[in-house]
């Protein structure tokens, strides 16, 4: 778990059309300096490692980033950085290297496919996207290895884009390519979720097309559906955060520190285009709210995968309303449904098809109800006897 | 019209309260005024009895006080009945507490009165013996006894008789001795449940106790209570959780269990110096979008790229 550090806030060159920091943008809640000092003691509190953030990071001076990328390599071994790679230069590449930083692109595919991230006109937002996609080829050439956030929309996920974005992928796997993160599109403008966002079945459909492509590649890891077969198995640490009953007043998982050093929550949770301190104590209202609610009305009560996917991220909930569960229940519940069928073929017991699945559910709601937010393997632990039934 | 009759589904959460500043300078600013409020408000309710403004009150009290507190009231010349030992509903159990009680103060014949209302279940009489008027008391026996509301806000808002702004969405006039709004953090105009946003007897309660407030020297605080309680603020309750936005803080606290969300705007049109501009009612919004209304963006969104080949490599 790293800390997300943020100097310039959510200033960037481009202007993805579906970024969910728009809101924050459009309220003018903008950073317009920062403070080396006090954004290290920030980070010297917190006592972990830091990835750089944005907005687009590279926007900081270059004398800047060495400053922070040295002292942070003196203090904790590693950097990080997530761009939107466009200002990458041969004097990131040397920093990159010089001070272990662990590079993430966020990029949704070759050419048109990746016009949603909106560079002001066509013309320079195909030549941007061209000059990010030479720059990850020339990141492999250099011997550095970025991962990949994409997100998928209508723009390159369809029925009809699907192929061009299997022969990338196939392409980028040759290079060597191990991670990508895909998304699903979340924006709290319904203009632009009209526009750009895929029905529920097209991205099932895309998400289980990547899936299989997934088992003829020899390098990349598309982390979703393995955090997935994870939950099911029981086997979640280091899931990704939106399978982790986030508090959207914390966000646990985000250590957001800005640029003045006041400490700051995961961007999907500022609706209101408000970037609020971190809250001093961790609840789990939510979760406890969304178990009790019936499906019909924004909860989850009934779901047998509850206990995997408890909602899932507040940032994607129905209606911006953090108090329902993520708008997305449909695409989740038909994946789990999916590796559930799988797993059960090869003889293993899911958590969601445990005898003792209510037993289990009953105690993660104490848990919840103590400010504590164990990992599934914790808490069939606290009940022995659901190792009993489960075989793998 | 709106309707008391909301869709409350079967649940209701454990206890809890917390909040979040939009910036670390409203908290530096606002969180020792806060803090000194609350302690007037303290000092008040005991005074108000003293005064003879209100009968007794109540109040939950730790069995390791007691003999500090019955000293310290004795200065006031009030009196400290325990009614009974309460069992924590706090969502954290597991944290050592010390027994609790529910203890009467008053004179010690306003308090014999209250504890035989107690022991009878007089739910009216002791909301009365409180200092709540009684048109407060008909409704809280109506909708918090009969109805079993556990939060008045909803039925507060519909007794105002505001028409709706949208479906389920009140406004009520910014009426700062009827704001209750911000009861879970202990900031309040008055000590009982109003039954509307523009309770008459509620106003002249509030501003009874301001003047003996003043009196006792305590402007600064409520000068500091009457501007929190005049902010803008937006109250919403869905699924058992009540989101309380206010220009400087939010806050989630528990409230009845409703399935479809429900709101009220309290219109107040003062802000403090620390507010922040935010996309949507209770914050100041900007004149313009900076992004989403840019020529720019609007151009990326009639942008329809035609089909082109890809070549790799």
């Amino acid at each position: 778990m790293h800390i997300e550090l943020r100097p310039l806030g959510v200033n960037c060159n481009i202007a993805c059309q579906y970024c969910y920091q728009n809101p924050q943008r459009d309220a003018g809640n903008l950073t317009k300096n920062y403070s080396l000092p006090a954004m290290k003691q920030a980070v010297e509190t917190e006592n972990r490692a830091f990835f750089l953030f944005g907005g687009e990071p590279l926007l900081i001076p270059e004398e800047d980033l060495e400053d922070l990328w040295k002292w942070g390599l003196e203090k904790f071994g590693t950097n990080g950085i997530q761009t939107n790679g466009t200002l990458i230069n041969d004097n990131h590449i040397r920093m990159f290297r010089e001070y272990n930083v662990g590079i993430g692109i966020s990029i949704d595919g070759p050419g048109q496919l990746n016009d949603v991230r909106w560079a002001g006109s066509l013309e320079k937002t195909r030549k941007l996207t061209q000059k990010t996609e030479k720059m990850i080829l020339h990141l492999f050439d250099e011997g550095l290895s970025p991962g990949l956030i994409v997100t998928i929309h209508k723009n390159n996920a369809s029925k009809e884009k699907l192929p061009v974005m299997h022969e990338w992928f196939r392409y980028l796997d040759k290079l060597g390519l191990k991670a990508v993160n895909i998304h699903i599109l979340e924006s709290d403008n319904k203009f632009i979720h009209d526009k750009y966002a895929l029905s529920d079945i097209e991205n099932i459909e895309a998400l289980l097309s990547f899936a299989r492509l997934e088992e003829e590649l020899e390098n990349i890891n598309f982390d979703l559906f393995r955090d997935m077969e994870k939950l099911l198995i029981v086997d979640d640490k280091g899931v990704g955060c939106i399978w982790g009953a986030c508090d959207p007043y914390t966000t646990i998982s985000v250590r957001g520190v800005e640029g003045n050093g006041q400490r700051s929550n995961c961007g999907r949770s500022n609706k209101d285009g408000i970037n609020f301190v971190k809250a001093e104590k961790v609840g789990h209202e939510r979760n406890l709210a969304l178990y009790h609610t019936p499906q019909e009305y924004g909860g989850c009560n009934g779901c047998r995968f509850f206990l995997t996917c408890k909602g899932q991220c507040p940032g994607t909930a129905m209606n911006n309303d953090w108090r329902n569960k993520s708008e997305y229940c449909s695409v989740w519940m038909n994946l789990f449904e999916e590796i559930e069928k799988r797993l059960v073929k090869k003889g293993i017991t899911p958590i969601s098809l445990a005898p003792n699945l209510k037993q289990l559910e009953e105690q993660m709601l104490y848990s919840w109800e103590q400010g504590l937010n164990p990992n599934l393997d914790t808490l069939v632990e606290m009940l022995p006897a659901f190792s009993a039934n489960i075989k793998l | 019209m709106p309707d008391y009759a909301i869709k409350r589904l079967n649940f209701r959460l454990k206890d809890f309260t917390r909040s979040v500043w939009v910036s670390n300078q409203a908290g530096e600013v606002w969180y020792p005024r806060i803090n000194q409020v609350l302690k007037y408000l303290r000092e008040i309710e005991l005074y108000s009895i003293a005064e003879g403004i209100r009968k007794c009150t109540i109040k939950l009290i730790d069995s390791e006080d007691i003999s500090n507190i019955v000293t310290k009231f004795a200065s006031y010349g009030l009196q400290v009945d325990l009614l009974k030992e309460v069992i924590s509903n706090n969502i954290n159990p597991s944290e050592e507490q010390p027994l609790k009680y529910w203890a009467v103060i008053g004179t010690d014949e306003n308090n014999q009165v209250f504890k035989s209302a107690y022991q009878n279940g007089e739910q009216d009489t002791m909301s009365l013996l409180q200092g709540s008027p009684e048109c407060c008391t008909n409704f809280f026996h109506k909708m918090g006894i009969e109805e079993k509301f556990f939060d008045m806000t909803w039925p507060m808002a519909v007794n105002t008789k505001e028409e709706e702004i949208q479906q389920n969405t009140i406004g009520v006039e910014p009426i700062f001795q009827c704001n209750t709004l911000l009861k879970s953090l202990g900031i309040k105009p008055v000590f009982h449940s109003p039954c509307s946003f523009n309770c008459p007897g509620t106003i002249e309660l509030a501003d009874k106790l301001n003047t003996l407030g003043e009196k006792i020297g305590y402007k600064k605080e409520i000068n500091w209570l009457s501007e929190i309680l005049s902010w803008p603020v937006e109250w919403s309750a869905l699924h058992g959780i009540a989101e309380i936005k206010t220009p400087i803080l939010k806050i989630s606290t528990n409230t009845d269990a409703t399935a479809v969300k429900y709101t009220v705007r309290f219109m107040g049109t003062l802000y403090p110096e620390e507010t922040v501009t935010g996309l949507v009612f209770p914050y100041l919004q900007p004149d313009r979008l900076l992004i989403s209304g840019s020529k720019s963006y609007k151009k990326g969104l009639l942008n329809n790229s035609p089909e082109e080949k890809n070549n790799f490599g």
